[in-house]
């Protein structure tokens, strides 16, 4: 088991976000995070990622306890994507991604490994032709593919991705969810919060339905996108087809 | 990589170039031969001028400069903000006001180590009073507001010893300290300020990595491994120490903070990390040349050395804020 959640609880200004939520996650698991917005699913990715603290309940990364873990122990256990990803200095495609490997080594100079890390992850993610240009200077879907190959490029056995296809044309929606269902079935443990439930359907192994702060539901897509949480969660009404899609309507008032 | 290296090589042979032409500049008329001669072998009372009067105030222009050009490149990393500055977070103001307090209640008379031991204390006192207000996790827009109120509140308190000023001599003193100048700096100065100098330029080197990975916003930043309380005590009291040396050696002196590292990203690009030590040198380098400048340009009264970078680095500043791309997004 990569990570555990354990009846946590965190507020975020005096608000209860999550409520004695309680999920894991073990290797070769893609794991989609659904919820409609301000279910909580941002703040249970952040969480997990050791950047909030909880006010109960306790955390397992990698066996260990997460408070007892160093800033670069955890780093070297998991990696983050955030949903907004602000560049403030320009810099090249190439340096931007070798930050994912900060916590190996001395984070200001690029060793043999790092430099294979940072060439695997750009690959992968279809931007090695982008590394020498201007991070600040590349589209929004450029822009996404080589904030995801940073995160990857810290080769972490977890994968934290907040909306990692939002912002992406089809096609590279489709390539992004391929690459994150490649990377589970590699034994990474991948958990991506997801807006578009037909790609979480197809592409995750496992589903967790977030709603008001806990756990909705928990198990296979075709468990937890039924008739019923769909309706209640999402007001909105869905249904398998015979190829394993899903046909979403929303539910009239 | 290269051109890092290359720059820093420039820029540190700047320094000692400067330096030495300072030498040859003064109200005693020595040729350079003689100044060069008179700084290495004993020539008399041409060497007490050279080595006792010109030496010290160079390198205490240079000190200066280089402290606040690592000050200024330090808080821009840790704030993510090209216009962050010693001067726009007010550590400058408090440590100019710690100088004034000990002139104006006639400490300075006392000892002569009491005005620059104030400076340093308060710019301690101010970050301390930034850090605390902003309880460990600040936004950069509330530290900088912060700052803004801060540097007012000192700058009334110190327009307030100007105005309740008895004599004429405390004032004089006081505009020293607060135009900024490095004339008749003695080697008991530099001593006094270069330890807190190098303290705090180690301190900010130290916090490279962590500058480095705020690159991406500090969420990322920490998920990368970053630590970010280290990062941010390590930027603050290392930027307390240096802008208390630097106000210590001259007085105060704005614009050099946001200037320096301003200059060396168009020749090293903007990677927080390798800015630091080329901005120290390239803020050695502007000051240490303004004084040059000073002291050429054909006025009775010599211009003050604070007056003439402000003069340059007023405009500079506009300069950076009005072509400075917001790229975060």
């Amino acid at each position: 088991m990569i990570l555990e959640l354990d009846h946590i609880s965190v507020s975020l200004k005096g608000r209860r976000i999550l409520n004695d939520i309680s999920m894991s996650a073990r290797e070769g698991e893609f794991i989609g995070l659904i919820g409609p917005n301000g279910a909580g699913k941002s703040t249970l990715l952040r969480t997990a990622a050791g950047l909030l603290p909880v006010e109960a309940g306790t955390r397992r990364l990698a066996g260990a306890a997460m408070e007892t873990l160093s800033p670069r122990e955890r780093a070297r256990a998991l990696s983050y994507l955030p949903q907004t990803r602000p560049l403030y200095w320009a810099m090249p495609v190439r340096s931007l991604v070798a930050l994912g490997r900060f916590a190996w080594g001395n984070p200001l100079t690029e060793d043999a490994r790092d430099a294979e890390a940072v060439d695997c992850a750009l690959a992968a993610c279809g931007a090695g032709h982008l590394a020498d240009r201007p991070a600040s200077e590349l589209s929004g879907g450029e822009l996404s593919r080589v904030h995801l190959a940073r995160a990857l490029a810290g080769e972490t056995p977890l994968l934290l991705a907040d909306e990692p296809a939002a912002a992406l044309d089809p096609a590279h929606q489709l390539s992004v969810m391929q690459l994150l269902r490649a990377k589970a079935e590699e034994g990474k443990a991948v958990i991506a919060a997801l807006h578009d439930l037909t790609l979480a359907a197809r592409y995750c192994t496992r589903i967790v339905m977030v709603h008001e702060g806990g756990v909705a539901a928990d198990g296979a897509p075709k468990d937890v996108l039924t008739d019923d949480q769909l309706q209640q969660v999402f007001r909105i009404r869905a249904r398998f087809d015979a190829e394993g899609g899903l046909a979403i309507h929303a539910l009239e008032n | 990589m290269m051109r890092a290296l290359s720059l820093n090589a420039i820029l540190a042979g700047a320094s000692v170039l400067l330096v030495l032409l300072s030498l040859f500049i003064g109200p005693a008329a020595i040729a350079p031969g003689d100044a060069l001669a008179a700084l290495f072998t004993d020539q008399g009372a041409v060497s007490a001028i050279i080595r006792e009067i010109r030496l010290p105030r160079a390198l205490a222009a240079f000190l200066a400069g280089a402290c606040l050009g690592a000050a200024g490149a330090g808080l821009q990393g840790l704030l993510r903000n090209p216009l962050a500055d010693p001067g726009v977070l007010g550590v400058s103001a408090a440590a100019a006001l710690g100088a004034v307090i000990a002139i104006y209640f006639n400490l300075a008379a006392l000892a002569f180590w009491a005005a620059p031991m104030m400076a340093i204390l308060f710019a301690l006192g101010a970050t301390a009073a930034l850090y605390a207000l902003g309880a460990g996790r600040v936004t950069t827009a509330r530290l900088i507001l912060i700052g803004v109120g801060l540097s007012s509140f000192c700058g009334a308190l110190i327009s307030l010893a100007m105005n309740l000023s008895p004599n004429p001599f405390a004032l004089s003193d006081l505009i020293n300290w607060l135009f900024g100048t490095v004339a008749n700096r003695s080697f008991h100065d530099l001593a006094l300020a270069a330890p807190f100098a190098l303290l705090g330029f180690i301190m900010i080197v130290a916090s490279a990595p962590g500058l480095l990975a705020l690159t991406l916003g500090e969420e990322t930043a920490d998920s990368l491994g970053a630590d970010l309380k280290r990062t941010r005590a390590l930027v603050i009291i290392g930027a307390a120490f240096l802008v208390g040396a630097s106000v210590a050696t001259a007085g105060a002196i704005g614009f050099v903070g946001i200037v320096a590292p301003h200059l060396v990203r168009a020749f090293a690009g903007q990677n927080p990390a390798r800015l630091l030590l080329p901005s120290a040198l390239m803020g050695g380098v502007m000051l240490a040349g303004a004084d040059i400048v000073i002291r050429l340009l054909p006025f009775d009264q010599e211009l003050k050395l604070g007056v003439a970078a402000a003069l340059i680095g007023a405009p500079g500043f506009v300069w950076v804020a009005a072509t400075t791309k917001r790229i975060a997004s």
